[in-house]
C-alpha cells in the first residue's frame, strides 16, 4: 500500500521534463539571460550611483560650499579617519548596545502583554485603550517629560527604547495570537492536549512567522528612535556623532555619520530577515 | 447477545445563533453505535452531519440531549473519541512522526514509547519512508494517511472521520476505503464515518444513518446486510444504492416544513 501516492501525483512527471529542456536552448539566447539578469542584479544600485555622481559633480563645480556640501572624496577621508581612530567604531558600539539593551527588555515584555491582549478578552477591554494612547504617542514624544523625571542619563535612553520596542511587539503578539487558525487551536483540544501544552505545541510554533516579523518591525522603529534621541539628548553614540558635525560645521562628519546610521540599519534588518527565513524553513513554512 | 453500545446519543438538540436569530442545525437526534461497528451518516450538505460529529467529539456542546462513549458522559474534547478531519490538519512545522507523537504526549508513556508506537501506527498506513517527511512534502492521500495514523495511534475505541476522504480523487479514495477496512478489522475500532458519498457508505459501513435537514434530524438507519468483502456491482448493493438515494431526496412538503 505504500506505492499508492507515487502513481497518484500527476504534476510530478512534467517537472523534470521541462527542466530537461532548458540546455538545448540556443547559447545566444542564455547569454542574453545572464545579461539580463547582470542587469537586474545591478539595478538597485543604479540610484545611489547617480546620487555619488551628481554629489561629486556639485562638488566639483563649487555649487554648494563645501562647508554645507562637502566632496565624497573628502567624505571618505573623514570616515577612514574616524573608523582608524576608532571613534566611529565606539559610537556605534554604544549605540547598538542601548538597542540590545531596549530589545533584550523591551520586546520580552511586548510579547507577554500582547500575549494577555490576544488571550484575553477583558484584558483587552481594560488595558487595550490604554495602551493605544500611549502607542500613539511617538517614542521622541516621551523624550521631554522624561528628561524631566529621569535626567539624560543612560536611563533616560533605554526606556525610550524599550517603549518603541513594547509596542510593535506587543501588536505583532497580539495580532499573531488572533491570527493562529482556530482549526490548530481545535486539533490541540481533540488531542486532549492540556491547556500548556496546547500554548507550547500548537499556539507558540503558529505564531513564530508573524512574531518574527513584529521583532524586525520593532528592531527598525527602534533604531530610528535612538539615532533622533541621541541627536536630541546624548553625549555619545551615532546620533550624537552627527550632533556633534554639524555644531562644528562639520559636515562631513555628519555625513559619515549618516553612512554609519544607514548601513548599520541595512546590516540589522538583513540579519533579521536572514533569522526569520531559517525559522520559516524550520517551521516547515514556504511562505 | 446484548452489549451496551460503545456510542449512545439520544435527544441531542443543537442551535447556532446566526445573526442573533437561534438557527436549528440538529433537532433530537438519536444514534447508538456498538463496538466494533461502522456507521456511515449520509446526507444532504448542511443537513448538520458535521455538527452531530463535533457534538459526540465534545468540540460542541449540545443544548438539550445526552451523549455517552463507553457510558461516560462527553463532557470535554480529546475523551474517548479521535478525530479524523476532512482536511488532514496536520502541524506543517511538525514531520510525520511529530505530528503522530504529539498526539501520544497526553498519554502516560516514555518518550521511547511514543516513538515506538507512532512508527507502528505510520507503518501500519505504508507511510514508513516518509516518516521525517514534513506535510508539504506529502500528497493529498498520504497526508490523509498520516492524519488517519494520528487518530488511530491513541487507540481509542471509537474513531470519528468527517469526510476524510472527501478532498482525494475517486482511484484514490477507493483504495483509502480498502485500507480502512484493513485497519479496521485488525485492530477492532468502532467508527463513526460522515460521508456525502452514498457508495462510500455502502462499501464501509454495517449501517447506515441517514440525515436530512430543516432541522438536522436522523430520517432512516439502514441495516447492510452486504457480506464481506463487498464488490460494487452486485444487485443487492445497487438496490441499496437506489433505497439510499430515495431516502435523501427531500419530498417537497418536507422543504416547506
Ligand atoms: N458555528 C456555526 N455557526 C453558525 N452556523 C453553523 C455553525 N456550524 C454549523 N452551522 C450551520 O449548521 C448547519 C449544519 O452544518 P454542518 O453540520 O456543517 O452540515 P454538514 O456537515 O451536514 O454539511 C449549516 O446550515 C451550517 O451553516
Ligand atoms: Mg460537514
Amino acid at each position: 500500500m505504500s506505492d499508492l501516492s507515487v502513481s497518484t501525483v500527476p504534476g510530478q512527471g512534467a517537472a523534470p521534463l521541462a527542466r530537461r529542456a532548458r540546455p538545448a536552448r540556443q547559447p545566444a539566447l542564455r547569454r542574453a539571460r545572464t545579461l539580463q539578469r547582470a542587469a537586474f542584479r545591478a539595478l538597485p544600485w543604479l540610484s545611489p550611483l547617480a546620487g555619488l555622481l551628481l554629489w561629486q559633480l556639485a562638488a566639483e563645480c563649487a555649487l554648494v560650499s563645501e562647508h554645507i556640501l562637502p566632496a565624497p572624496g573628502r567624505v571618505l577621508a573623514t570616515l577612514g579617519e574616524l573608523s582608524h581612530s576608532g571613534e566611529l567604531w565606539s559610537a556605534a558600539r554604544i549605540s547598538l548596545w542601548r538597542l540590545t539593551v531596549g530589545l533584550l527588555i523591551g520586546a520580552p515584555l511586548g510579547f507577554l502583554f500582547g500575549l494577555l491582549l490576544g488571550a484575553s478578552p477583558r484584558a483587552e477591554d481594560w488595558l487595550g485603550p490604554s495602551f493605544r494612547a500611549i502607542a500613539a504617542v511617538p517614542a521622541l514624544g516621551w523624550i521631554p517629560v522624561l528628561i524631566l523625571l529621569v535626567g539624560i542619563d543612560e536611563v533616560l535612553k533605554v526606556i525610550i527604547l524599550i517603549k518603541a520596542c513594547f509596542v510593535p511587539v506587543a501588536i505583532a503578539s497580539r495580532d499573531a495570537w488572533r491570527a493562529v487558525p482556530a482549526r490548530y487551536a481545535e486539533l490541540g483540544r481533540v488531542l486532549g492536549l492540556s491547556p500548556l501544552r496546547q500554548l507550547w505545541r500548537i499556539r507558540l510554533p503558529a505564531m513564530v512567522p508573524t512574531l518574527f516579523s513584529g521583532l524586525r518591525l520593532a528592531s527598525g522603529q527602534a533604531f530610528v528612535s535612538l539615532v533622533t534621541c541621541e541627536m536630541l539628548a546624548a553625549t555619545d553614540g551615532l546620533g550624537y556623532l552627527m550632533v556633534w558635525g554639524r555644531t562644528l560645521f562639520q559636515m562631513d562628519l555628519v555625513i559619515v555619520g549618516m553612512i554609519a546610521v544607514g548601513s548599520a540599519g541595512i546590516a540589522l534588518d538583513r540579519l533579521l530577515r536572514g533569522g526569520e527565513r531559517a525559522l520559516r524553513a524550520r517551521m516547515g513554512d514556504d511562505g | 447477545m446484548k452489549t451496551s453500545p460503545l456510542l449512545s446519543v439520544s435527544g441531542v438538540s443543537k442551535s447556532f445563533p446566526v445573526n442573533g436569530v437561534p438557527f436549528r442545525a440538529l433537532a433530537d437526534v438519536g444514534l447508538e453505535l456498538r463496538r466494533n461497528e461502522i456507521i456511515a451518516v449520509i446526507g444532504a450538505s448542511g443537513c448538520g452531519k458535521s455538527t452531530l460529529l463535533r457534538c459526540i467529539a465534545g468540540l460542541e456542546t449540545p443544548d438539550s440531549g445526552t451523549l455517552a462513549i463507553a457510558g461516560v458522559p462527553v463532557t470535554t474534547a480529546g475523551q474517548g473519541s479521535a478525530v479524523v478531519f476532512q482536511d488532514h490538519r496536520l502541524l506543517p512545522w511538525l514531520t510525520v512522526r511529530g505530528n503522530v507523537e504529539l498526539a501520544l504526549e497526553p498519554l502516560a508513556m516514555t518518550a521511547a514509547e511514543r516513538q515506538a508506537r507512532a512508527a507502528r501506527y505510520i507503518a501500519l498506513v505504508g507511510l514508513d519512508a516518509f516518516a521525517e517527511s514534513y506535510p508539504r512534502q506529502l500528497s493529498g492521500g498520504m497526508a490523509q494517511r498520516a492524519a488517519i495514523a494520528r487518530a488511530l495511534a491513541v487507540e481509542t475505541d471509537l474513531v470519528l472521520m468527517d469526510e476524510p476522504f472527501g478532498a482525494l480523487d475517486s482511484i484514490l479514495r477507493t483504495r483509502m476505503q480498502e485500507e480502512l477496512l484493513k485497519i479496521w478489522r485488525a485492530h477492532q475500532v468502532s467508527i463513526l464515518i460522515v460521508t456525502h458519498d452514498i457508495e462510500e457508505a455502502l462499501y464501509l459501513a454495517d449501517r447506515v444513518v441517514v440525515m436530512r435537514p430543516g432541522p438536522g434530524h436522523v430520517h432512516e438507519v439502514v441495516e447492510l446486510a452486504l457480506p464481506r468483502p463487498r464488490s460494487r456491482d452486485t444487485e443487492a448493493f445497487s438496490q441499496l444504492r437506489g433505497h439510499l438515494l430515495a431516502a435523501l431526496a427531500q419530498t417537497p412538503a418536507e422543504v416547506v416544513a
